[in-house]
């Protein structure tokens, strides 16, 4: 529609001055073309009343009360959640004691009579297991009186070849790998927990990485490792609280051994006496040199005999045991960022370096030359899917089924998938040619039997929190509840508070 | 350990106790609110295991009618005139059927009076012809509109030898008959399931109404685990240290409590929980002000009340988790230092000032 | 900026009070004003002609008639036709004569005027009934069936009872069909024997049943290509053969299938697949071997169809088997010692443990202090000596 006025008689119109016209603001807000009579009108009263000018469209019948929050005088300290998320209570007092129950001994471990009952694990041993942090926030040691774990085929197996590895015969200073997997709740950590109670009755030296993926989410510090390799990269401050946490779990077996050799990068502060626990002290006091300190203790515990002149008061080095808890954070490319902000892949963090390497057969010598147990496990629960990851595992477990990797039916990673080569390459390791070094195996945590059920349900009841008749029918109902005794899932049922009765 | 009074049980097996002389712990509302937390909480007490229950089934052995249960709206006291006669051949030793009062001739069964009256025995009705001529002394029917005792003895010492031999030969023939027809069946039937064994229903009755409670935003899965943290939390916390003046409902001793949570949480819940609210009406004492009548609850609402007054409670707590708070807020009640305890009085308090309320609000 | 507004508005208001303006020209047009030029004037319709301006009509003879009028008049006899031929000479002459075609057509004039006078014609416009507002006087045009009769005479039965009639009728056809005639079909079967092994390929065509379909023409081939390997292709060739064939090869069966709609007729599709194959075959033995490139099968989508173990299957034997390991079961359940009931754990405890049971501990702490005053009390004794 066109206007009926031109443009240019639009503009011809001249504003009229401001001073002619009445002030805007005087003239109540009525029609804007009605000007004689509206002036001279009263000027209509405010009205008086609090709640201002009526409402319309809003409901004057009564209001519902909403509920102000609470206004709390300032949010918790820094951390104190944090520490309320990683509390790891191991007693309660309130818990029936347990009539009957073992300790882990050296003895007991290889007991076959003992399969299906919990035995608990030995009171002192707890700070070395706290040192360890063996333990986890959310697996339920809080509601028993003390902590205790369930000897099922596994830990028997395990007791077995810890034992078989430190005591003298054809298996002593054995060296073994295994990957541990297993669904969700199969009791994969406690298996761990279970190898490090067993490794400090045995006086060994226990290694662990609990979490993983502490190490490569960009939470510590890093650095290029030196000039030469600047692909490769120090965590100082990880490295640092490793060596403190070996310190705290195996000072008595680390202040019986003493320097055997030479440590040009620490020359100064090592001599002839030193202990080993002193050399690692020195990391942890100073972060930076944390990681030729962790080095220098690894070549010591590694050592066979002592370098010339410092075989005064050299001892057999005890096997070690190494764990590591969630193994497929460290399989992809981690948070940190290089100098030319590439990310940078786990691998290539020195500290993960190394304990992977450590599957891979030595060459000469084993990995652990004076025997050990390499125990890494995945994780169910918070886990990255990597599919370069899930072929290695099964290209281990095909591996150890006797099958060549020229196979036609030997797994092999989908050309089109883009898997990680160097994951893959990881745990490609081939025979070892040594003789005392064992094939990198895979085991499996299943559900345990219904027998081992039945015990460790039977301990529930027995520390008063189960008020159940634990029947043949009844355990045989919940195994089969747990997904065929998946531990995690029989442990939920055990505490779940459903009735008074 | 004493053995406990379980008010229920008490009630039906053991009439000496229904005297009104029992004595309760806990004088007036208490008694009601205990009587009605037995049903689930001390039943279900420490103590519950050592005692064997008395079930109906065990007292036909007797076959004394005193031992027989009561159903509940049958009154163990006779009527008011049979009464006052029971009491007037005692005082007068009068026995020669000629009544005391007039008021007592209305009571007068009128049996006795046949007995007495001879020309009224040939015209008194059939029936009662029968009745004296079988002279066994009971009718082969019954006039009860209650359930009578057949029913709950399977079958009744009343009846006479004949019916009973002919009703268990039919009952024999029924079930042989349904044990032909369900030939298929390969195993025996299963008994009928407690509640709780329907996954709609697993949880207790309390359990649930707190969780849901809990619950925010429809966010159930995370009120069940708020719950499982209270419920860890009053199984690890130590036990409580009871306040004299603030007890909570008996059940089993205070050191026993952490042993069964959701026991305890129960007992704490309908502890503090309110027998009344307190409506405020307007229009009955005219002039427009209103006025605070109060209104009984029933379990359930008592229960959410309770539940309610815990949370509001536990807002003022300086915890950072919400389960924590509440979680320590059920401590502090168990505990008597709870400002639940302080709302519970104040409306009871103002309950009872409201009572005269009452009549207005009636009319 | 409102009180700008207004101030315009008050403006343009006193313009338009003075009075309607005469606009000299269209404001808002550039261009001349042009106009289309106008129809053509309408010829006026040529007056029909008066009776006296006729022109006058041919000399009657029979060989003026048309065919078909010379015809008849053929078959006429004689007589007939001398009086057939004087009515026409007077009807002619009657024409020609001027006066008397006047006053014929005076005649006709008349007698039109006559019928326009007793017959008036009227154009009465028939005013359609006003509907409601309810409208419940409307005919109901969901009433009206089809086929419906008008009216029926009783004399047959009504076209609805026809129309069932013709169904039976059919169905019955049909039934004989089946009886008579479907039988004889055996005699053209044939028995089934597999394709021989030199046909490896498969041809699937589409019928629409007589129907004209745009897919008529569609030809699909499947080959599986094992059937390839010994005789045409090397195990080798076959790889590349399946690398050439991509995403038309399913892994799962073995089978390629590909499809052709490019030409009007089958016969020419089919001939373009089957030299597809050849020209694809004769590639993978001469061409690029492609064996630095693995074979891609990330178009194929494996379906996993769960199925229960084998081992779960309710054989009779596992049954035995079932039910000695439940037996066993049993047996041992009633040979265990004791069976642990979490109950009588707890009330146990509660009648030992002190700690548990406030009576316990009650009487502990007087059995100390009964021991404690004797103690004293033979202290006192003793201090008393």
């Amino acid at each position: 529609m066109v206007s009926s006025f031109c443009w240019g008689c639009l503009t011809r119109l001249r504003p009229t001055p401001r001073a002619v016209l009445p002030p805007p603001v005087a003239a109540p807000r009525a029609a804007a073309f009605h000007t004689s009579t509206v002036r001279y009108a009263l000027p209509t009263k405010k009205k008086n009343s609090l709640d201002g000018p009526p409402k319309y469209r809003q409901a004057k019948s009564a209001r519902m009360k909403k509920k102000k929050p609470v206004e709390r005088a300032r949010p918790p300290p820094v951390g104190e959640r944090k520490a309320l998320r990683k509390r790891i209570v191991l007693s309660n007092p309130n818990a029936l004691e347990v009539e009957g129950m073992q300790d882990f001994t050296s003895e007991n471990m290889v007991d076959a009579r003992l399969r299906g009952s919990v035995l608990g694990l030995p009171v002192p041993m707890l700070t070395q297991l706290r040192a360890v942090e063996a333990f986890k926030p959310k697996q339920g040691w809080s509601i028993f009186r003390r902590p205790g774990t369930v000897v099922r085929r596994e830990t028997l197996e395990l007791g077995r070849l810890i034992d078989s590895i430190s005591n003298e015969g054809q298996d002593k200073g054995k060296s073994v790998k295994k990957i541990v997997t297993g669904v969700r709740g199969s009791g994969k950590t406690v298996h761990l927990l279970q190898a490090m109670a067993m490794a400090f009755t045995k006086q060994w030296v226990v290694f662990t990485v609990p979490e993983p993926q502490d190490l490569v989410i960009a939470h510590t510090g890093y650095a290029p490792l030196s000039d030469e390799t600047p692909n490769l990269y120090v965590q100082n401050e990880a490295t640092a609280t490793l060596l403190s946490r070996t310190v705290a779990a195996n000072e008595q077996v680390l202040k019986s051994l003493h320097v055997s050799r030479e440590h040009p990068a620490l020359k100064s502060s090592v001599k002839a006496g030193t202990t080993l626990e002193e050399l690692a002290k020195l990391g942890i006091q100073d972060p930076a040199i944390a990681w030729v300190v962790f080095q220098a203790l690894w070549t010591e515990l590694t050592a066979t005999s002592p370098a010339s002149g410092f075989d005064k008061n050299f001892k057999p080095r005890p096997p070690m045991l190494v764990t590591v808890d969630g193994l497929s954070h460290w399989m992809k490319n981690s948070e940190y960022r290089s100098a030319e902000f590439e990310p940078i892949h786990a691998h290539d963090l020195v500290f993960v370096r190394h304990f992977l390497e450590l599957l891979k057969p030595g060459t000469g010598k084993p990995t652990l030359p004076n025997g050990g147990l390499l125990l890494y496990s995945t994780s169910a629960s918070n886990n990255p899917t990597i599919y370069s990851f899930e072929v290695a595992l099964k290209q281990i477990a095909a591996r150890q089924a006797g099958l060549n990797a020229s196979a036609p039916e030997f797994p092999q990673a989908d050309p089109y998938s883009g898997a990680d080569k160097r994951v893959i390459d990881a745990f490609d390791s081939s025979k070892p040619t040594v003789a005392k070094e064992g094939i990198l195996e895979l085991q499996t945590l299943g559900g345990l039997t219904r027998d081992e059920a039945r015990g460790f349900m039977e301990y529930f009841a027995r520390s008063g929190l189960l008020r159940e008749k634990i029947s043949d029918e009844w355990v045989g109902e919940k195994w089969s509840l747990a997904g065929g005794g998946v531990i995690g899932e029989l442990e939920k049922l055990g505490r779940r508070l459903r009735v008074t009765d | 350990m004493p053995p406990r009074l379980n008010l229920f049980n008490a009630r039906t097996a053991v009439p000496v106790f229904r005297q009104p002389s029992v004595k309760v712990s806990r004088p007036s509302i208490a008694t009601i609110n205990s009587a009605r937390s037995t049903r689930h909480g001390l039943k279900t007490g420490l103590t519950s295991s050592t005692r064997m229950q008395q079930r109906w089934s065990s007292s036909t052995s007797g076959g004394d009618n005193s031992e027989r249960p009561k159903a509940p709206a049958e009154d163990s006291l006779p009527h008011v005139s049979e009464e006052a006669a029971e009491i007037s051949k005692i005082m007068d030793k009068k026995c020669d059927g000629t009544p005391a009062s007039p008021e007592l001739e209305q009571g007068t069964p009128i049996s006795e009076i046949l007995q007495r009256d001879k020309e009224a025995q040939k015209h008194m009705p059939k029936v009662m012809q029968d009745q004296i001529k079988s002279s066994t002394g009971t009718r082969s029917f019954s006039t009860f509109t209650r359930r009578s005792q057949a029913e709950l003895h399977g079958q009744g010492k009343s009846f006479d030898e004949q019916t009973a031999a002919v009703m268990a030969s039919m009952i024999s023939q029924v079930n042989q008959q349904a044990e032909e027809l369900h030939d298929g069946i390969k195993f025996d039937p299963v008994e009928t399931l407690p509640k709780t064994e329907n996954f709609r229903t697993r949880y207790d009755s309390l359990l649930e109404q707190f969780t849901k409670l809990l619950m925010t935003d429809g966010k159930l899965s995370r009120a069940q685990k708020d719950m499982a943290f209270i419920l860890d939390h009053l199984r690890t916390a130590s036990p409580p240290q009871p306040n004299p003046k603030r007890p909570l409902l008996p059940g089993p001793p205070a050191p026993q409590l952490p042993l069964n949570p959701v026991l305890y949480l129960t007992l704490i819940v309908d502890s503090v929980a309110p027998l009344i609210k307190i409506r405020q009406q307007k229009g009955i004492a005219g002039g427009g002000a209103s006025v605070q009548i109060p209104v009984p609850l029933a379990l359930r609402q008592r229960r959410r009340t309770a539940i309610k007054w815990i949370i509001d409670a536990s807002d003022k707590r300086r915890d950072s988790k919400f389960a924590q708070r509440v979680a320590n807020e059920l401590v502090s009640v168990a505990e008597g230092r709870s400002g639940v305890w302080d709302r519970r009085e104040q409306q009871h308090k103002l309950g009872i000032a409201g009572r005269s309320n009452l009549a207005g609000a009636r009319r | 900026m409102a009180s700008a507004a207004r101030y315009l508005g008050r403006s343009a208001l006193s313009m338009a009070r003075r009075g309607p303006m005469a606009i000299p020209y269209r404001s808002f047009s550039a261009t001349t004003p042009s106009f289309v030029s106008e129809d053509p004037p309408v010829p006026p319709a040529p007056r029909e002609p008066r009776p006296d301006e006729l022109p006058a009509m041919a000399e009657y003879s029979p060989d003026l008639l048309s065919k078909e009028e010379r015809s008849m008049y053929d078959m006429l006899a004689p007589e007939e036709r001398e009086q057939f031929d004087a009515e026409n000479h007077r009807m002619v002459e009657e024409f020609n004569d001027p006066q008397k075609r006047a006053a014929a057509f005076a005649e006709l004039e008349k007698s039109v005027n006559q019928i326009d006078k007793e017959y008036p014609m009227r154009f009465e416009d028939i005013r359609d009934r006003r509907v409601g507002f309810w409208g419940d006087e409307e005919d109901d045009e969901f009433a009206y069936v089809e086929d419906a009769d008008e009216e029926f005479n009783d004399d047959d039965i009504t076209s609805m009872a026809h129309a069932e009639l013709e169904v039976h009728r059919e169905i019955r056809e049909y039934a004989r069909i089946a009886a008579w005639d479907m039988p004889l079909l055996s005699h053209l079967a044939k028995p089934f024997t597999l394709p021989p092994q030199t046909h490896i390929l498969r041809f699937r065509y589409t019928t629409y049943m007589g129907e004209s379909h745009p897919a008529e023409n569609k030809v699909v081939l499947e080959l599986s290509t094992q059937d390839l390997t010994p005789k045409y292709l090397s195990e080798a060739q076959r790889q590349t053969f399946l690398k050439l064939v991509g995403p038309r090869y399913n892994p799962d069966t073995d089978i390629v299938r590909m499809s052709c709609e490019k030409f009007t007729t089958r016969a020419q599709n089919k001939r373009y697949l089957v030299d597809i194959v050849d020209s694809l075959v004769k590639e993978a033995k001469e061409g690029d071997a492609f064996a630095d490139i693995p074979l891609d099968l990330r178009h194929h989508k494996p379906k996993t169809k769960l199925q229960f173990p084998d081992s779960w299957k309710l054989t009779a034997e596992r049954k035995k088997h079932i039910e000695a390991r439940r037996a066993e079961r049993q047996r041992l359940e009633k040979e265990r010692a004791g069976i642990i009931d979490g109950k009588t754990v707890i009330a146990d405890a509660a009648r030992i443990l002190p700690a548990l049971n406030p009576a316990l501990k009650a009487k502990a702490t007087e059995e100390r202090e009964k021991v404690a005053v004797r103690v004293t009390g033979k202290a006192q004794k003793k201090r008393l000596r």
